[in-house]
């Protein structure tokens, strides 16, 4: 760890969709790296320090929460799992996810597309007797080998990055992606969607 | 303005927000949630461990009951929420795992686990095969804490949020909205801010409990395991704030490890092994992969509350009005730095340990920020989706709540539960058995109204007292001995009485009746 880091170049890809007369265009940014600085910091400290008007999302910081996918180098992945210290140029080009809404700069509207699909599909236990069960007692036995197969694919956090390097995805618009379906979800009746996330590809 | 009807709005998309939503929707109101981010981005995915319930299916959690839930639970205050809570969990648990949250089964069999540093087997029964089993979590008598892997807020919030579609109930996402600062509704114990032991340096991401729950241990910088020394019971699966204030203590004598960011501990789980690691601790082990911090949790004062319309004009217009001076005030401060300065306050001065002079000091310095933040000016004097002009709304909000947690913790001059007095160490029920409620009435105040609720000793299932943690230097409160002599009389009047009747003689809460079943537990039926 060197006390003074190198200087990061970042091209990102502005563009206010609401702003009247606003055109797409790259801006340039400089940041000083720090130790296990990642995307999500950089981003921080530029709208902080440079530039208030950059649009991007987060949540969590922590890969969990899936709100800061952006294509990074010609990459989709998240913002927050992504060290600074991976590109050896230091040279990082930023832009929004394809396929999705554009709310502004690098923020796009992948919780609309997911809740369409989860709409669409009809992503929850179809059984009208889950609302009149008796909760008092036992629960219905689960393999537990079944349950860890069915948990591997609820691991997605619905980021949306494999869903923007979908050449289908951008040609059809009724495009639907449902991983698994006719692998361990064939034992368990829940029928939610799983796109394969940043976390499970 | 446009107006919106609903019988019910819920502030808040996680998973509390999404669950009153789908009761009060189950009850035939029309529900509407608000929420800052899109559904199903709230942080409820961050509680990795777990939820606690007393199903006992698992072998480690053989015996357990409601009980004995809540003797784990609390000693002192909220005693109708903790008794409420952990009589209805096992439904709750079951009703989750029928709405689809995948819950981690009982495998039947030998299977080995790390206790205290140590391999054991632990056989579970075959005939509890397929139940939903518990890990060890926080230092409970059972194991008790029903978990998804590594990813039980996620299961759970992902579950809640297709309910809720299923149920039609609208998010209206990316939305503000405000509470304290109308003056009417009341934040409860604001100052009780609970730290978590284990987030990450530097990034500040958290290393779930499971973690330590599972067999992971604290180490100091010569590679040490220190918390058997300070907790020799629970050790490292003592409870949150406890463990904080052991960790703190441990650097402050110089065990730290060192580095660049201050000095840190080491939360070492290769004991576990790579197999359970890379199946109950995933996220675990890509974090450490990916990148090489303060939990809140708070409590909600529940009170019922009369806002017209007239109030919601009221405060649309004096935001409006806000708004507008914002994009038109040509000097002024800097949000973010605004904030960066009331992050420095609040992780100097009111951390896991505090006093009356470093809580002074943050006190007047909030005070400073909530006034600079009345002369917030943009870089940018634009009204649509602009980053800068969000911070600018919210900021100032964060001060005032800041204020809340700092004033409220300058106040109450006693250690009970998350919040430790260095200057009063002792927990104090003659003076503070009471329930935090602040306010802010007046928008121009520098401070908000603090007010106290009383808690009847009198009615408690357990006399308050301390919660076992080290030496006892409870100052007792006057009734707590006259309660005590109340229970041993009503037990030994009742003595055929069994726990559910006994439960209602000392404690009477009011559990809606459907939820007031009793719970079955495999070998054990209903009793």
């Amino acid at each position: 760890m060197s006390e003074k880091g190198r200087r990061l170049k970042f091209e990102i890809f502005r563009y206010n969709p609401q702003k009247n007369g606003d055109a797409p265009r790259m801006e340039t940014y400089e940041v000083t790296e720090a130790p296990g600085m990642t995307i999500f910091i950089a981003l921080n400290e530029i709208r902080e320090q440079q530039d208030a008007s950059l649009q991007f999302d987060f949540v969590c910081r922590a890969g969990i929460c899936g709100s800061c996918g952006m294509v990074i180098n010609g990459k989709p992945d998240l913002a927050c799992r992504t060290l600074t210290s991976k590109f050896e140029n230091g040279q990082i080009t930023l832009l929004p996810l394809p396929g999705f809404e554009l709310i502004g700069d690098l923020s796009v509207n992948t919780g609309k597309f997911m809740q369409a699909m989860s709409e669409r599909v009809e992503s929850w236990i179809h059984d009208i007797e889950t609302d009149d069960m008796d909760f008092d007692q036992l629960e219905e036995r689960m393999d537990p080998d079944i349950m860890d197969e069915v948990y591997e694919l609820e691991r997605c956090v619905e980021c949306g990055c494999c869903v923007s390097a979908c050449a289908t995805k951008c040609m059809r618009p009724g495009f639907i992606w449902i991983p698994g379906i006719s692998g361990p979800m064939k034992h368990f009746t829940r029928s939610s969607v799983m796109m394969t996330g940043c976390s499970a590809a | 303005m446009n107006i919106i009807y609903t019988d019910s709005l819920v502030i808040g998309g996680g998973l509390a927000g999404l669950r009153v939503a789908i009761a009060a929707k189950q009850r035939g109101y029309d529900s509407i949630i608000l929420f800052l981010v899109p559904a199903k981005r709230s942080h409820s995915a961050a509680a990795q461990g777990g939820m606690q319930a007393s199903l006992g299916a698992c072998a480690k959690g053989e015996g357990d009951d409601e009980d004995i839930h809540f003797e784990d639970t609390v000693k002192g205050c909220d005693q109708d929420v903790a008794r409420m809570f952990v009589n209805t969990a096992p439904k709750a648990i079951r009703q989750l795992s029928a709405w689809g949250v995948t819950w981690s089964r009982v495998r039947g069999g030998d299977e080995e686990v790390i206790i205290d540093g140590s391999k054991e087997i632990i056989t579970e029964k075959h005939e509890a095969h397929g139940l939903i089993t518990a890990r060890s979590f926080g230092g409970t008598q059972k194991w008790r804490t029903c978990f998804t892997a590594d990813g039980t807020g996620h299961t759970m919030l992902y579950t809640m949020g297709n309910k809720a579609t299923q149920m039609e109930i609208p998010v209206h996402e990316r939305k503000e909205a405000i509470a304290l600062e109308t003056g009417i509704a009341a934040l409860g114990n604001m100052e009780a801010v609970q730290f978590h032991p284990t987030g990450i340096v530097p990034v500040g991401i958290l290393a779930g409990e499971g973690c330590r729950g599972d067999g992971g241990l604290l180490r100091d910088r010569n590679g040490y395991r220190f918390m058997p020394d300070d907790e020799p019971d629970k050790k490292e699966l003592a409870s949150r704030d406890v463990v904080s204030r052991r960790m703190i203590e441990h650097i402050r004598k110089g065990k730290g490890v060192q580095s660049p960011y201050g000095d840190h501990l080491w939360l070492d789980i290769s004991l576990l092994g790579s197999k359970h690691i890379e199946k109950n601790l995933r996220e675990i082990k890509e974090i450490c992969e990916y990148f090489l911090g303060i939990f809140v949790a708070d409590y909600c004062a529940a009170s019922s509350l009369t806002i017209s319309t007239a109030t919601i004009e009221h405060f649309m217009n004096r935001e409006e009005k806000k708004i507008g001076d914002l994009l038109t005030r040509e000097y002024g401060e800097n949000p973010f730095r605004l904030k960066a300065e009331m992050q420095k306050i609040m992780m100097d001065k009111v951390g896991v340990f505090r006093n009356a002079s470093e809580l002074e000091q943050a006190v007047d310095g909030l005070k400073t920020l909530n006034q600079r933040a009345k002369n917030i000016a943009l870089r940018n004097k634009t009204s649509s989706a602009s980053p800068e002009l969000v911070e600018a709304i919210r900021v100032p909000k964060m001060i005032k709540l800041a204020l809340c947690v700092a004033y409220g913790a300058m106040l109450r001059t006693e250690s009970r539960g998350a919040h430790a007095r260095e200057d009063f160490p002792e927990r104090n029920d003659r003076d503070w058995l009471k329930r935090t409620l602040t306010s802010w009435e007046d928008d121009d105040a520098d401070l908000p109204k603090v007010t106290y609720e009383a808690l009847d000793a009198m009615k408690m299932e357990l006399p308050p007292g301390g919660r076992g943690c080290g030496e006892d230097k409870t100052i007792h409160h006057p009734d707590t001995e006259k309660r005590v002599a109340q229970i041993e009389k009503i037990k030994n009047a009742n003595k055929k009485a069994d726990r559910f009747e006994m439960q209602e003689l000392l404690n009477p809460t009011s559990i809606p009746e459907k939820f007031k079943g009793k719970n079955e537990r495999i070998g054990r039926g209903y009793k």
